[in-house]
């Protein structure tokens, strides 16, 4: 595997996808990698999601290789296709569209927003070319060299005459080794059998009251639906889930837990560890404990009780690297100790910018007084392989506010998910929100001379740059959800470039119902100092009324 | 047998439009026709509420009294329901209606109404249950497939109820004494349990 | 009817075909069915009672429309 990577780079932390534009567009002599982005996988993603469009069409224009894969085209091919700059077009470009299949045409595992996982059955064949995305993965390792690498802990099926892997055995090859956040126990049978019996589980507490599966004689009693992550060990040994985190009131094979000992035992002569007496319910260990290793094991006189086999492999090993579980089974089941330990959750988190979070004005801020008493971070040289700016930005515009005064915000609708192209093409949703818009306090509203239902302009600081750009123009829907200094538009929109309507560079046919302009068209640069986040939800617009 | 209704419980309904888009895509209800809706009161100002509307087969419906030919009836659980063969669309119906109820789809030449259309309890109309005339005519016949409307079987807080007039309003009776009275103090422990007495 | 009469009913009907709207020709309403006769539509039916009995579906009704109670499925 090691080949397939350029020198240095495969356990390098990439770029991150809230960046690549800037991976195409920074000078390469400032990017910490030998060459610039030059190719593109859009796996299921919708470019309109990521902020900073106006240069993102530049960058798709530059890019030598785009391939989107998707059941819906979504909005990078229309932005794609859409015309450019001239100066950026790349003559060499290859954009590909390769369609994906809907989670009705494969069965598979599916985590939910709680923790739970579910698994979902396969309700229709493959439509047209339609191909999974497992099935699209293993075809492009395959060109790429390492297929047969790819899969070789799965069995194979044929669909629509193409080998593809099993889904049940990418879960079980998850189930495996992914000890550290417990994504071990939720074998598909156990999935299975929870989906068969849903009608077991208590709709408050999640856990089953009893139950026996017909199918498999499993017993269900105990379980929390769709064994939570952390769901620790092999499956055989039957952990729960985990409904909430850190819950010392139950056993940790009832789904309780403590704090993780993730950070050492201790640090600047105080103990990280947990104190007496703060221990998970029933544990046999009552003081604080660090991660459970073979030699803690040792240490503990618990060693023996992993078999032969066991000990052989679990030998030099701890709980997240013993390929067996038995490190974790006899921590948790024979003894009632969590495997990660039992330490103090931590409020100063030492190893961040900010230990305890400071306010810091955002980079667009319409207050220089709290620019000037709230500044934000130094610029970074190199931050996941690109140059990041904070203070740079937010001196430049510390006076923005002038000619932007309005703080503008963006956020979801309930009709719609993510970049919007499949949900916007549903004709029962797309009737429920027809226009892209913008909310307007009615005093903001009144003072730009703006009535409810009326097209307006929105511009934002970027399009200083861009003059020929008028702005996005969105319906204003006036009304007091938002405050008199505060507009909130919705992301979910995307078909419209300033005003033009880009239906003409969809694929035939493949047009959305409803289209409206993308409010990240117009937004503003601006990440979070740890995860690199792109700042979504305050920047700064002004808003005027539309006459043409 | 009682008579079937629903009850939209408003303080649980939370505006998602989820029974909607559950009667559009049972009955493939084409575009600009609304047998359901939900009416937001007082948005964006706390104590906004949300209910969802459609046909509330009234007991002695005014879209069946001033029909001029008579394609209404009652079914024996209370439904009302219509003959689109027999309906003329004058739209007298939707005059009456106190609900908004009756729709009208827009095509069709000179932009002339179209057959009345509304909710119907997802019962479907006067052809062979199940049928494809009562599927292009009427949508889906759910009650005849022992099941109850979309939209309530859908919704995702159990707002709204609909079934035996006696089941449904024992349901809420039970919700109303678990919570208490107090449709001005609003937040999850009023709508799924005791309010707490402080406001959340 | 007279000549004239039947001419323009003729009229108007043929320019509700070319218009595509159907003729109305319904003047009574059609019977309808009782629920509890069942639906052709028998994969999509729900089970647990009977198609022709009443009775059975009524219970099925009342039945399902617990569905909707959470109480009946969760700790107070």
């Amino acid at each position: 595997m090691k080949k397939q990577y350029a020198p240095g780079m495969m356990t390098k932390p990439g770029m991150t996808v809230s960046r690549w534009i800037d991976g195409v567009m920074e000078k390469n002599e400032l990017i910490d990698q030998d060459s610039n982005l030059r190719g593109l996988f859009f796996w299921g993603h919708a470019p309109n999601s990521q902020t900073r469009g106006l240069e993102m069409k530049r960058a798709m224009d530059k890019l030598d290789l785009m391939v989107v894969v998707d059941p819906f085209p979504s909005a990078t091919a229309a932005m794609a296709a859409m015309p450019g700059k001239p100066e950026d077009q790349n003559p060499n470009r290859a954009v590909y569209l390769l369609p994906a299949c809907t989670q009705f045409e494969t069965s598979g595992s599916c985590t939910a927003s709680n923790r739970s996982i579910q698994w979902r059955e396969k309700v229709i064949e493959p439509l047209w070319e339609s191909r999974t995305d497992h099935m699209i993965m293993y075809q492009l390792a395959g060109k790429l060299g390492f297929g047969a690498e790819l899969v070789k802990n799965y069995k194979m099926q044929q669909v629509k005459g193409m080998d593809e892997p099993v889904p049940e055995d990418i879960l079980r090859e998850i189930n495996k080794c992914v000890w550290t956040v417990g994504y071990t126990g939720q074998s598909p049978e156990r999935l299975k059998a929870h989906m068969r019996n849903m009608n077991v589980f208590d709709v408050k507490t999640l856990r089953a009251k009893g139950g026996i599966d017909k199918e498999t004689g499993y017993q269900l009693d105990g379980d929390y639906f769709g064994l939570p992550w952390p769901c620790y060990g092999t499956p055989e040994m039957k952990h729960p889930g985990s409904p909430n985190l850190y819950d010392t009131s139950k056993h940790v094979m009832e789904g309780g837990g403590n704090f993780r000992a993730n950070f050492g035992v201790e640090r600047e002569g105080v103990n990280l560890l947990a104190g007496d007496g703060s221990y998970s319910k029933g544990s046999d260990l009552t003081t604080g404990y660090p991660e459970f290793d073979h030699l803690l094991l040792k240490k503990l006189g618990w060693w023996d009780e992993l078999s032969d086999d066991e000990k052989k492999a679990a030998e030099g090993k701890n709980w997240k690297t013993d390929p067996t579980g038995a490190i974790i089974r006899v921590a948790m089941k024979n003894h009632g100790c969590h495997p990660f330990g039992n330490a103090k959750a931590r409020a100063v988190v030492w190893n961040f910018p900010d230990p305890i979070p400071q306010h810091r004005e955002p980079l667009y801020s319409n207050r220089s007084d709290l620019v000037a008493k709230y500044p934000t971070h130094d610029d970074k040289k190199a931050f996941w392989r690109l140059p990041t700016l904070f203070k740079s930005v937010q001196e430049k515009n510390k006076d923005i506010g002038k000619t932007f005064p309005l703080i503008m915000t963006s956020g979801r609708l309930v009709e719609y998910e993510g970049g919007g192209e499949e949900t916007r093409a549903n004709p029962w949703l797309a009737e429920l929100q027809q226009d892209m818009f913008v909310e307007i306090n009615p005093k903001a509203a009144n003072d730009r001379g703006i009535r409810n239902g009326e097209y307006v302009w929105v511009k934002t600081p970027p399009m200083l740059a861009v003059p020929e750009f008028k702005g996005i123009r969105v319906k204003a829907m006036v009304t007091e959800r938002v405050d008199a200094e505060t507009v909130f538009l919705p992301f979910h929109f995307s078909g419209r470039w300033g005003g033009v309507d880009l239906a003409p560079y969809y694929p035939t046919g493949a047009v959305p119902v409803v289209r409206g302009e993308a409010i990240n068209t117009a937004t503003t640069y601006g990440y979070d100092s740890v995860t690199m986040m792109q700042e979504t939800k305050t920047t700064l617009c002004q808003i005027e009324r539309a006459t043409a | 047998m009682a008579r079937m209704k629903f009850i939209c419980d408003a303080e649980r309904c939370i505006e998602c439009n989820g029974c909607v888009t559950a009667c559009k895509a049972e009955h493939d209800v084409p575009w600009g026709v609304n047998r359901r809706r939900v009416v937001t009161l007082n948005d964006g100002v706390p104590g906004e509420k949300s209910i969802s509307v459609a046909c509330m087969h009234c007991s002695d419906a005014p879209c069946m009294a001033v029909c001029p030919v008579d394609c209404f009836y009652r079914t024996d659980e209370g439904v009302v329901l219509h003959d689109k063969d027999v309906c003329i669309g004058c739209g007298y119906c939707s005059y009456a209606c106190p609900f908004g109820a009756p729709q009208f789809p827009t095509n069709g030449t000179f932009g002339l109404r179209g057959k009345m259309d509304k909710c119907t309890f997802c019962a479907g109309g006067p052809e062979a249950n199940g049928s494809d005339a009562e599927y292009e005519k009427y949508g889906r016949n759910r009650l005849a497939e022992g099941k109850l409307p979309a939209c309530a079987e859908m919704c995702s807080t159990k707002a709204l109820l609909g079934g035996d007039g006696d089941v449904v309003a024992d349901i809420f009776r039970t919700r109303v004494l678990q919570r208490g009275k107090g449709s001005e103090v609003w937040g999850w422990g009023t709508a799924y349990g005791k309010p707490t007495g402080t406001k959340s | 009817m007279t000549l004239k009469t039947t001419v323009v009913v003729t009229a108007l009907a043929l320019a509700l075909v070319g218009c595509a709207e159907k003729a109305q020709t319904a003047q009574t309403r059609k019977s309808d069915s009782k629920p509890w006769d069942g639906a052709s539509t028998t994969e999509f039916t729900a089970s647990g009672w009977k198609a022709g009995d009443q009775a059975s579906w009524e219970q099925q009704m009342r039945t399902r429309a617990q569905g909707q109670n959470e109480y009946s499925r969760a700790t107070p």
